[in-house]
């Protein structure tokens, strides 16, 4: 018999498989990129039309911190020049996670966890105006056409039972949606000027992400892994902007009462 | 968190399957060669007939069944191979190990014959439809053939 080791067969056929995976990934999220910046609102919303029917609506109830949150949000809203959206909707969301995403169709869903911490209303509007950020970009569309491309492939190489579409599934149920630094960035100036905008100065622009960053872990292999660039690098670029653009200094605007204490019920 | 335990038990499972495989494959070549040395004085041959019946004895039928199982690591590993094509080497090794343990079971049968005649083979796979898809096979090699002392 031809001495083989199979260890060596192994790994170089794994890498090969997972070599042509990455490359049909990448390939599927550039294709993902270059539709989503085609793709008309209206087809948008008829292809994820059930995030409204099934998850959305039924989450949105008419409490004051649900009023408040989408009243600051048509605030900014009225600011912007080109809307894509007819209408955005604020969807608070119970939980102790300090995070918002911006979903296909125009809807932002901001967790229980992000209002509690918050400082004041400036700070909740940047957070919702870099979401809006998201949309002008379109980010949400190549992180959601991503996320698909990645569940399709592992659905047809692993099985659509097996345990990676499953964990790839509870990300996309999570609406985790893994955005560039770049595209961070990008939407991160779009908050800025936004607020900015709205308020008349950028006080409590960068409140956020400081308070974040205190929270961050120093373990190098978490930093690595996490989907957002550092917290401290973003705090930084904000507070650069305002001293380079010597934005007038304003009072932060405190928070609503049924901001401050959410009712997510 | 559940679908990383999972990944948790499918990777135990391939480096379980990879170190029990290896070190039962080793273990069982080093006693394939060391007994195949033994019986070198006793062929088995796939002859069918002797030319003359009178110089037979006495013969019977020998048989020796294997059956060898397929660990998981081997399994991935040829499930891995199916996709780019080519030598499935760790099937081989399995089915060689196989062949010539049935052989060997066949010739302790055979003891004290002069020859073994008419050698033939049946492989089966086992246990592969039995478990549902992703079951973990075996193979089984049965070797017989007929034991035949000559006339001194």
């Amino acid at each position: 018999m031809e001495k083989t080791s199979p260890l060596r067969e192994f790994f170089l056929l794994l890498f090969g498989v997972i070599g042509a995976l990455v490359v049909l990934y990448m390939a599927l999220g550039m294709a993902a990129g270059f539709v989503a910046a085609r793709l008309p609102v209206s087809t948008e919303e008829r292809l994820f039309g059930f995030f409204d029917e099934k998850f959305l609506i039924s989450e949105k109830k008419p409490n004051a911190s649900q009023i408040e949150l989408q009243k600051l949000l048509d605030r900014l809203t009225s600011l912007i020049p080109q809307k894509r959206y007819e209408e955005y909707n604020a969807i608070l969301i119970c939980g102790d996670e300090v995070n918002a995403a911006a979903l296909p169709g125009g809807n932002i869903i901001v967790y229980e966890g992000l209002l509690k911490q918050a400082e004041s209303e400036n700070e909740i509007a940047l957070v919702l105006a870099h979401e809006l950020g998201h949309f002008s970009n379109r980010d949400h569309l190549r992180g959601l056409g991503r996320i698909l491309a990645l569940f399709a492939l592992s659905a047809i190489v692993t099985g659509s039972s097996s345990s990676v579409t499953e964990y790839l599934g509870s990300m996309t149920a999570g609406a985790e949606m893994r955005f560039s630094q770049k595209q961070e960035y990008a939407a991160d100036d779009y908050g800025f000027e936004l607020v900015s905008k709205l308020y008349g100065g950028s006080a409590g622009t960068s409140d956020f992400f400081e308070r974040a960053s205190s929270k961050d872990s120093k373990n190098p292999l978490v930093l690595f892994f996490r989907t957002h660039p550092a917290s401290k690098k973003r705090a930084d670029r904000i507070k650069k902007r305002i001293t380079d653009e010597k934005t007038p200094q304003i009072e932060k605007t405190p928070a609503p009462a049924a901001l401050k204490n959410p009712d997510c019920k | 968190m559940e679908s990383l335990i999972n990944l948790g038990v499918f990777v135990f499972l391939l480096a379980l399957g990879y170190l029990a495989g290896h070190a039962a494959e080793k273990k069982h070549y080093a006693s394939i060669i060391a007994r195949e040395k033994e019986t070198l004085n006793l062929p088995a041959v796939t002859i069918r007939h002797v030319e003359d019946e009178e110089m037979v004895e006495s013969a019977w039928l020998v048989s020796g069944s294997v059956c060898v199982g397929l660990d998981y690591f081997k399994m991935v590993l040829a499930n891995l191979r199916k996709i780019f094509g080519g030598r499935v080497g760790a099937y081989e090794t399995l089915v060689d190990r196989a062949r010539r343990e049935a052989t060997l079971r066949m010739k302790k049968q055979a003891a004290g014959a002069d020859i073994v005649l008419n050698t033939r083979y049946e492989t089966s796979s086992i246990g592969q439809n039995a478990g549902g898809k992703n079951a973990v096979g075996a193979v089984e090699v049965l070797a017989y053939g007929t034991a035949v002392i000559y006339k001194k």
